[in-house]
């Protein structure tokens, strides 16, 4: 055998290798076990993986696990499962078989293709007249709408009846569609990006970080249900600049409702409060002007934001809605002040009218405000992964609606006995092995025909 | 007005009954007649059914009506699609299982089947009933009318189709271990209905995984975020898809296909139940 009739076979086997519908059922088991302990062990949220000291807090508050188990469970990515390298494998694998199908399965040759796979099955209709079985045979492949051929020779008689031949197209769109999803989802991974709840405190500018594009937040407006006692709607009205050009002017931005400009969308993800603070150093230079989110909670019910200010960490904490705190009256907020991180240089309870100095910094609160927590976001290949998602749904909803069916009876008397040999291409037999039973056919054998 | 949305319960109450009176209908139209005649005898092919089978469709049919009378009813109370939380899609889906089993009774299918419907759908009826019955307004995350009209009614038919695949399925190998293989007609029909029903929950499910992600890239800017609910769907869409293609192969394969809509089926459960075990992006399900 020549080198290049080698390769040309090894190519076939390695194809039919990627072909292979147990190996894909595999495939597609292994993703399922995989996706079941992502489904039951806590995963790590996206938005925190990038930040490792993060992740490993938000793991030690989840897992009951002792810290060896959960350093080498995380060592394997049990809590990662997503962004896993062997589960990327794991996708890309099927996609390869079902790109291996696409390419060798391409709908006109196979429906011009002599070679094909079919289901064999022989039927033993007794003493009936093998005429009288075609026509029971004809008469319910009528009603099914099939076209129909006879052909009658010395001893046998032949049927041969197609139905949606052609749609082996919605087959292969269909897994189309997956492969188009598939990619653009990757796609979206590579060039894509998202920047999560960033607070936005009220009028004041955010700059959206990859862009020129910039933020700010006019007000916001609630609407509270006292029966569930939490927000029934939000809206913020904003403003987006591109450079110092206004492109949107005071925009109603609510949770279903974002904006989208030049592929890039805005949307309203949080609210809350925010305390509008002025720090000045010791030299009276001012050091920060603006206001702090207070995006976390304490366990005392206590909403917290912190703020570096050049070595210092200004953690502004106001008592919980609602509720009287003995340690900061209404109208104030408690301050504490910490050095590189860890240092706790003091503590200060902050009014409107009465300034205070911790470790010579002088902090001012100039009102209690609120503000928006926004999400950013640009998916450019979101279009491939809906086309893609449509695909599929358009071609399998096509494949069961307009089943396709290909088949051939062969009837023949052998000892007074009539016998029906059924050929049908690989799709399930279920309907017309029933129907020939009913007509009084006794199955006697079945089988796989690669001719 | 939610206090009169809560009142619906009432009909749901009722509706709840009548099942319930269905069920035992079908129990008695098996032990009253011959047993093994009633329970394989396909639905539409045999007219000849007694006062119990009768008085069951009459239960069923009457269930249905006030099923959607509270769903239209509660729908127009709260000015949204009565599905935004998990008393709701338990009542939702408790019509579905009834609305499927009324399919299937037209499409001819053995009588125990219908039976084993109308059970499941009275265990969902008397779930909902321990659940929080008053409305709620929709939390802002919910408020897109036609995605969440879309969303949720593809889940439905996915689970209520699924559930029958698998009962089918289940009834299948029931039938295989009572009775051998006297009843192959009944064993090919339960296998082409566990096929057609399997096939309507992959498409469905997938249009619920695709309308979720679309709202989902509405709501939040991103279409995925691994929450444990669309984790476990996906699986579930998986595993269907897995059965799909068993059925392409005459070996071992087909047979050993059958484990997957039952995998599918612990799947769909999970989902289904998942608020009760992990922190998700779905939990205003009403149970956290």
């Amino acid at each position: 055998m020549s080198s290049k009739a080698r390769q040309d076979r090894a190519y076939v086997n390695n194809l039919k290798a990627l072909l292979s519908i147990r190996l894909v059922i595999l495939e597609i088991s292994i993703l399922i076990l995989v996706l079941v302990a992502a489904t039951l062990i806590p995963q790590v949220p996206l938005q925190t993986r990038g930040d490792p000291v993060k992740a490993l807090e938000w793991l030690e508050n989840k897992t009951d696990f002792q810290a060896s188990i959960t350093a080498f469970l995380s060592s394997l990515s049990i809590f990662t499962v997503s962004s896993s390298w062997w589960f990327v494998i794991l996708w890309l694998s099927i996609a390869l078989s079902v790109f291996a199908y696409l390419i060798t399965r391409f709908p006109s040759n196979v429906i011009s293709s002599s070679r094909r796979r079919y289901i064999h099955q022989t039927y033993d209709f007794g003493s009936a007249e093998p005429l009288f079985v075609a026509s029971r045979i004809r008469a319910y492949l009528s009603s099914l709408g099939f076209s129909i051929t006879l052909q009658v020779s010395d001893n046998s008689l032949a049927i041969y009846a197609t139905k949606h031949w052609k749609n082996t197209w919605l087959l292969w769109i269909a897994h189309l569609g997956f492969i188009l999803l598939l990619l653009g989802v990757i796609l979206n991974s590579i060039y894509g990006w998202q920047i999560t709840d960033i607070p936005v405190p009220n009028r004041e500018r955010l700059d959206i970080p990859r862009t020129n594009l910039s933020v700010v937040s006019n007000g916001l407006s609630t609407s509270w249900d006292p029966l569930i006692s939490s927000p029934i709607d939000y809206i913020a009205r904003i403003d987006l600049y591109e450079g110092h050009k206004k492109v949107v002017s005071n925009y109603p931005l609510r949770v279903n409702n974002p904006i989208a400009y030049e592929g890039i969308s805005l949307h309203l993800r949080s609210f809350g409060q925010a305390a509008i603070m002025r720090v000045y150093d010791t030299s009276g230079r001012l050091v920060f002007d603006g206001g702090i989110p207070l995006t976390s909670k304490d366990d005392l019910g206590r909403s917290y934001g912190v703020v570096q200010v050049g070595n210092y960490d200004l953690k502004v904490s106001v008592p919980p809605e609602n509720t009287y705190d003995p340690d900061i009256p209404a109208g104030t907020v408690k301050v504490d002040l910490y050095k590189s991180g860890t240092s706790h240089m003091g503590t200060k309870i902050v009014s409107r009218t009465a300034p205070q100095t911790i470790d010579g910094l002088r902090v001012m609160l100039l009102r209690e405000d609120r503000y928006v927590g926004l999400s950013f976001s640009y998916q450019p290949f979101s279009p491939a992964v809906w086309l893609g998602g449509g695909l599929l749904l358009v071609g399998s909803a096509g494949m069961f609606i307009r089943r396709k069916g290909k088949l051939v009876f062969d009837l023949y008397a052998n000892n007074d006995n009539c016998f029906c040999d059924l050929k049908a291409d690989c799709m399930p037999l279920i309907d017309f092995s029933r129907a020939l039973k009913s007509l009084g056919g006794k199955q006697l054998c079945t089988g796989l025909d690669n001719n | 007005m939610y206090w009169l949305g809560q009142q619906l319960m009432y009909v749901v109450y009722a509706a709840t009954i009548l099942n319930l009176f269905a069920v035992f209908a079908a129990i008695s139209d098996m032990l009253l007649t011959n047993y093994r005649y009633s329970t394989l005898s396909i639905s539409y092919v045999d007219r000849r059914h007694s006062i119990s089978y009768k008085l069951f469709s009459l239960f069923t049919l009457s269930s249905i009506l006030l099923l959607a009378l509270s769903f239209a009813l509660r729908s127009l109370i709260t000015g949204k699609p009565a599905f935004t939380n998990q008393y709701e899609f338990s009542i939702s889906l408790a019509f579905c299982l009834l609305l499927a089993n009324v399919f299937l009774y037209l499409k001819g299918y053995p009588k125990l089947l219908n039976a084993s419907l109308s059970l499941l759908s009275l265990i969902v009826l008397v779930y909902s009933s321990f659940l929080n019955s008053l409305p709620t307004p929709a939390p802002p995350a919910l408020q897109n009318n036609t995605m969440l009209l879309l969303h949720v009614t593809s889940a439905l038919v996915a689970y209520s189709t699924l559930l029958c695949s698998a009962l089918s399925t289940l009834l299948k190998y029931l039938c295989k271990f009572l009775w051998r293989d006297q009843y192959s007609l009944l064993i090919d029909r339960t296998e082409s209905i566990s096929y057609n029903t399997a096939g309507i929950a992959f498409l469905a499910l997938g249009a619920t995984l695709l309308f979720g992600s679309m709202w989902a890239s509405i709501a939040w800017g991103y279409y995925w975020n691994w929450d444990p609910k669309e984790t476990s769907t996906l699986a579930t869409w998986l595993s269907i898809g897995a059965y799909l293609h068993t059925r392409r192969d005459q070996g071992k394969l087909k047979s050993r296909g059958d484990l997957f809509i039952l995998v599918s089926l612990l799947l769909a459960g999970l989902t289904f139940t998942g608020n009760y075990f992990f922190e998700s992006l779905h939990s205003y399900g009403g149970l956290q």
